[in-house]
C-alpha cells in the first residue's frame, strides 16, 4: 500500500463504503461475532482504555503485522518487529506496558478458527511476557 | 531498539491451539456420528416403543440395570441356586425353630420347615423364572434396537431420530466433545 495524497484522490461514498467493508471482512473474517469477541477481549485486557482507542490500536498493530504499512519484500519482513515498531511510535501514545499484550492478541488472532477459540487472558499474558523479554 | 526473532516460537499458544483443534476434531466426529445415527434410527420408533414397554414390565429393581450385565442376570434368574435364596432359607429355619420351641415336636417342625421352604424358596424361584422371561424379551428388543446403530452404544431412551437430533443440537450449541455430557445436558433440559 503506497503513500497517497488523500485530498487528491477522489472516491465516491459507495467506493469508500466498499473499501471499508472489504477491510472489515479482512480483519474479521468470521464476521460480527468475531468483532464482538475481540471487543470483549480488549475490554478485559485494557479496562482503563476507551474501547474505540483499544480497537484502533489493535487494528494498527494488526495492519503492521500483516505488512500493510511495509514496502519491504515479504521474505525480508519480520512481522513481529514491524508490529512493535508501529505500536511503539510516540504519536500513537500506546502505553509501553500494553504493547506486548496487543501484540500477543494479534499473534493469537492469526491462529483462531471459526469457533473463535481465542486463548484465555492468562495465555495472552504469558505470550506478552515472552515478547517483553525480547524487547 | 527492540530485537525480535523473526521465527519466534510461542509454545503456550501452540499448546492451547493444538488442544482446541483436537477438541474441534472430536466434536466434528461426534456430530457426524450423531447425524448418521439419526438417519439410521429413522423409522425405528415402533421398535423403541416395544422395547421401552418391555422395560416398563420389569420389576423396578431390574429396570435401570447396566445393559452389559443383563445377560448374566438372565442366566442367574434361570438357574436354581440355593445360595441366591439364603434369606428365605434363614426365615424357614427361624420359623421351624420357633415352632419346635412352642410345640416341642420335631416331626411337625420339620413339616412346617419343609412347607415354608416350598412356599418361600419355590415361590422366589418361580418369580425369578418369570422375571427372566421378561428380562429376556426386553434384552432381545434392546439388542435389536441398539444394533440399528451400534457405534453409539446409547440407552434405549435415546435411540430415536428426534432424540439424536436433540443431542446433535446440544453438542453443537455447547461445543461438547463427549456424548455422555450431551446426554447429561439433555436430561437436565428434560
Amino acid at each position: 500500500m503506497g503513500k497517497e495524497i488523500q485530498w487528491l484522490s477522489f472516491k465516491t461514498r459507495e467506493q469508500k463504503q466498499a473499501d471499508l467493508d472489504e477491510y472489515t471482512r479482512w480483519v474479521f473474517k468470521y464476521g460480527q461475532p468475531q468483532k464482538e469477541k475481540v471487543e470483549q477481549i480488549l475490554s478485559r485486557l485494557f479496562p482503563k482504555e476507551a474501547p474505540s482507542m483499544a480497537m484502533m490500536t489493535y487494528l494498527l498493530g494488526r495492519d503492521a503485522y500483516y505488512g500493510r504499512y511495509n514496502t519491504k519484500k515479504s521474505s525480508d519482513r519480520n512481522p513481529i518487529k514491524d508490529m512493535y515498531d508501529v505500536l511503539s511510535k510516540k504519536r500513537y501514545q500506546v502505553p509501553k506496558k500494553d504493547i506486548p499484550l496487543y501484540m500477543a492478541l494479534i499473534i493469537a488472532d492469526e491462529r483462531v478458527s471459526e469457533a473463535l477459540d481465542y486463548p484465555p487472558d492468562d495465555v495472552l499474558h504469558v505470550v506478552a511476557a515472552r515478547l517483553m523479554e525480547q524487547e | 531498539m527492540a530485537e525480535f526473532d523473526k521465527n519466534m516460537d510461542f509454545p503456550e499458544l501452540d499448546a492451547y491451539f493444538s488442544k482446541t483443534s483436537e477438541a474441534a476434531d472430536d466434536r466434528m466426529a461426534l456430530l457426524e456420528l450423531l447425524k448418521r445415527g439419526a438417519v439410521a434410527y429413522r423409522g425405528t420408533e415402533e421398535l423403541r416403543k416395544k422395547c421401552l414397554n418391555a422395560r416398563e414390565l420389569l420389576p423396578k429393581e431390574y429396570r435401570y440395570l447396566e445393559f452389559a450385565g443383563l445377560q448374566k442376570l438372565i442366566e442367574k434368574c434361570k438357574i436354581f441356586d440355593l445360595k441366591n435364596y439364603s434369606r428365605e432359607l434363614i426365615k424357614c429355619i427361624i420359623i421351624g425353630v420357633c415352632y419346635y420351641t412352642l410345640f416341642q415336636s420335631i416331626a411337625a417342625s420339620a413339616v412346617i420347615f419343609i412347607l415354608c421352604l416350598i412356599v418361600m424358596v419355590g415361590g422366589g424361584y418361580m418369580t425369578d423364572r418369570k422375571n427372566a422371561k421378561k428380562l429376556e424379551t426386553y434384552y432381545n428388543l434392546a439388542v435389536e434396537l441398539r444394533g440399528v446403530f451400534p457405534e453409539l452404544e446409547l440407552e434405549e431412551d435415546y435411540c430415536s431420530e428426534e432424540k439424536l437430533m436433540s443431542l446433535y443440537d446440544i453438542v453443537q450449541a455447547n461445543e461438547l466433545t463427549s456424548l455422555e455430557s450431551a446426554v447429561v445436558k439433555l436430561k437436565a433440559i428434560g
